[in-house]
């Protein structure tokens, strides 16, 4: 076992490099003005206040170095840079993070900077790239503690849960690039373990330092983590309500009640907007789920109802958004081809009727886990959805923009889980035992997929 | 069955799809010129209307061997035209035809590549060659165009109007049909290019896909062992 999470764990530092060199410089989101931002903070020596306040060299450099190495290649909606040199200050080669983004990422690099000041523009920004590298390896580790939390008995799902983190197509890339959501990514790892930490042992301080640490950054790194802390509270007060009960004798085994608890109080809350906007047109309009829905959690982030033209174009957006979880490569042009968004749809779904059958036999007292397993998972699902609302959804209303499926890499750690205990639950006890070696084949298979037939024909064909 | 038997047909199915799928990406990636891809769509104006003793061309440097299909972005003047549209590859601009090439013109729209086919050429590297479009039984106002590129040098070649040099270059891509070993090469130059240290030598990438295979067997081989302790 030791010797298989060695081997994955120099595996994941390979494919990250083997991404990196695959993907061409300045070619992941917004790298450009990521770069900038570490550079205006170095050079300023503190964090500008907002866009305007910029180190005009530190634009020059990154507009130089993106025109030489095929920029514009793959970039045909920016302005041209020739043109973007020609300005006073120098214009930048993508959108500008300075003063937009929160800044605790790139603080952490200001050092890494200042240290490879003197080196080519190209050098700083490999020695960034290899820190991502670094921050996507440290969230397998964390995987497969967590998993080991969550099932210290199961070796199939303690090789599966790391395997799927460590190959999840759009975390190899980003996960590769300069980009602050590797570290939001890696905070919000920090932030499942303590909290599986917490149901496994209780309160002890390595929780405590876990969740509190991991709390008080969440809100500098970046807004796709701010739901971490709501999570957080949640998680606690379940916790705290499953050891109460337990506390005064109470048999917790219908859990889901406490899962009740946290519901209800979402849907008295929610349940103005409801009754106010989407009621109404739902009477008007024959409406599909995915649009009620839609609908539904519009009003909630907006107040008025939704566009008919939005409510029209929803259900596809909404399969852009959720195909765009697994895989939305580079500035988010390449794309997997449909029929692999398709099949892993349909192994989702698999995984999601596993997760049902686990639910319908808690349900009738036949207890497939644990409680305190009940619960991680219900904190998982708990964290998926937030993280879900709180970053596709709202962008999911915002028309000419697809949902970017790296904020949801801060809930990594949770889907793999689910979606492993999911598929867990549909095989038969005697055929469990080869889930890991079914998984790995398939995602050493995604891999060339995702390498061989669309980023290298994207980026060199 | 066994789980044991199953075990070896998954890892005998992937040993197979793994390089299958790398390779059939490896050959049907295309090899393409690049130089011409330097510039922006934004920045293109219509060269005029290509109908009747109206040309355009453009000459250019093959890089590799087997030139097959030279793609021109083509622009319909926002109406629906009718027609048809030939591409002549030459070796210089009043040379005789080495090639030609017809498509119609019918779904053209504002921005689309006009794709021509040739039979492959495989002396073509390093030689310069010319194309140009014509369409002498179009009509006037029935006719395509050809975007050109005022402000960008493509360096090894010229723009000709009517056979006159213009200033900028065609909007063109080249194409070029080789086998995958050399496809391989090709796209290691294509990695390493204006790289910086070790990023720009070809034995470091050699060394991580070496690496890469390796972990990727010892993990496979290592899930096999644990999944039947």
């Amino acid at each position: 076992m030791k010797r298989y999470i060695l081997v994955l764990a120099a595996l994941t530092l390979v494919r990250g490099v083997l991404y990196r060199l695959v993907t061409p410089p300045w070619q992941g989101p917004d790298e450009p003005g990521h770069f900038e931002y570490i550079g205006f903070i170095a050079e300023l020596g503190y964090v500008p206040a907002d866009a305007i306040e910029v180190v005009p060299a530190v634009t020059q450099r990154v507009t130089l170095s993106a025109r030489e190495h095929w920029y514009k290649v793959f970039q045909h909606g920016w302005p041209d840079l020739d043109f973007a040199l020609t300005q006073n200050p120098s214009g930048l080669a993508g959108p500008r993070e300075a003063g937009y983004q929160l800044p605790l990422y790139y603080q952490l690099l200001v050092p890494l900077y200042q240290f490879t000041a003197e080196q080519p523009v190209l050098v700083q920004y490999y020695a960034f790239s290899f820190v991502s590298i670094g921050l996507a390896l440290a969230t397998v580790l964390l995987s497969v503690y967590a998993a080991r939390l969550l099932f210290p008995d199961n070796q199939s799902l303690l090789i599966a849960v790391p395997t799927l983190v460590a190959f999840w197509p759009q975390q190899s890339f980003i996960g590769a690039v300069i980009n602050n959501d590797n570290l939001a990514t890696f905070i919000a790892a920090w932030t499942i373990t303590g909290l599986l930490y917490l149901f496994r042992y209780g309160v002890r301080w390595p929780a405590f330092v876990l969740i509190v640490a991991a709390c008080a950054v969440a809100p500098f790194v970046k807004r796709s983590a701010a739901f971490l802390i709501a999570l957080s509270f949640i998680a606690v007060v379940m916790w705290a309500l499953w050891r109460w009960g337990a506390y005064r004798g109470w048999q917790v085994k219908h859990w889901h009640w406490v899962a009740l608890g946290v519901l209800v109080p979402v849907a008295v809350i929610s349940a103005p907007a409801f009754v106010r906007w989407v009621a109404p047109m739902l009477l008007q309009t024959p409406m599909t789920v995915a649009q009620l829905i839609g609908g539904y959690l519009y009003a909630l982030a907006y107040g008025p109802p939704l566009p008919a033209e939005l409510l029209e174009r929803l259900p596809a957006r909404l399969l852009i958004a959720l195909g765009n979880i697994w895989s939305q490569f580079g500035w988010g042009r390449p794309l997997l081809a449909v029929w692999n968004y398709q099949l892993v749809g349909v192994l989702a779904g698999a995984a999601v009727a596993g997760l049902l059958r686990l639910a319908v036999c808690a349900w009738l007292g036949n207890r497939p886990m644990t409680t305190r397993q009940g619960l991680s998972l219900l904190v998982c699902v708990t964290g998926i959805l937030m993280a879900g609302t709180q970053s596709i959804v709202v962008a999911l209303f915002l028309p000419n923009f697809n949902p970017p499926g790296r904020y949801m890499m801060t809930v990594l750690i949770p889907m793999s889980m689910l979606l492993v205990v999911g598929w867990r639950a549909l095989i038969p006890e005697r055929w469990q035992p080869l889930l890991p070696q079914i998984l790995l084949a398939g995602l050493i298979l995604q891999d060339a997929v995702s390498l061989s037939l669309t980023l290298i024909p994207y980026f060199y064909g | 069955m066994t789980t044991r038997r199953v075990s070896v047909a998954i890892w005998i199915v992937a040993a197979i799809a793994v390089p299958g799928v790398w390779l059939w990406g490896l050959a049907s990636t295309p090899l393409v010129m690049r130089q011409e891809m330097r510039s922006v769509m934004l920045f293109t104006r219509p060269v005029g209307e290509i109908a009747g003793a109206q040309t355009a061309g453009q000459s250019f440097v093959a890089p590799y061997a087997g030139l097959s299909r030279i793609e021109v972005l083509l622009h319909n003047y926002e109406r629906a035209n009718r027609g048809t549209l030939t591409l002549r590859l030459r070796e210089m601009p009043n040379g005789p035809d080495l090639a030609t090439s017809t498509i119609a013109t019918d779904g053209v729209g504002e921005e689309t590549w006009g794709m021509f086919e040739i039979a492959p050429r495989a002396d073509s590297a390093g030689r310069t060659y010319y194309f140009q479009l014509d369409a002498q039984e179009t009509e006037p106002h029935q006719a395509v165009t050809v975007l050109v590129r005022p402000a960008i040098a493509y360096g090894e070649g010229t723009a000709y109007r009517n056979g006159q040099p213009l200033e900028g270059d065609l909007t063109f891509r080249v194409y070029f049909s080789v086998d995958v070993l050399t496809r391989a090469f090709v796209l290691l130059s294509q990695l390493i290019e204006d790289r910086p240290g070790l990023w720009g030598h070809p034995l470091f990438y050699i060394a991580v896909g070496l690496g890469y295979i390796i972990l990727i067997v010892t993990l496979a081989r290592l899930s096999i062992r644990l999944s039947h302790d």
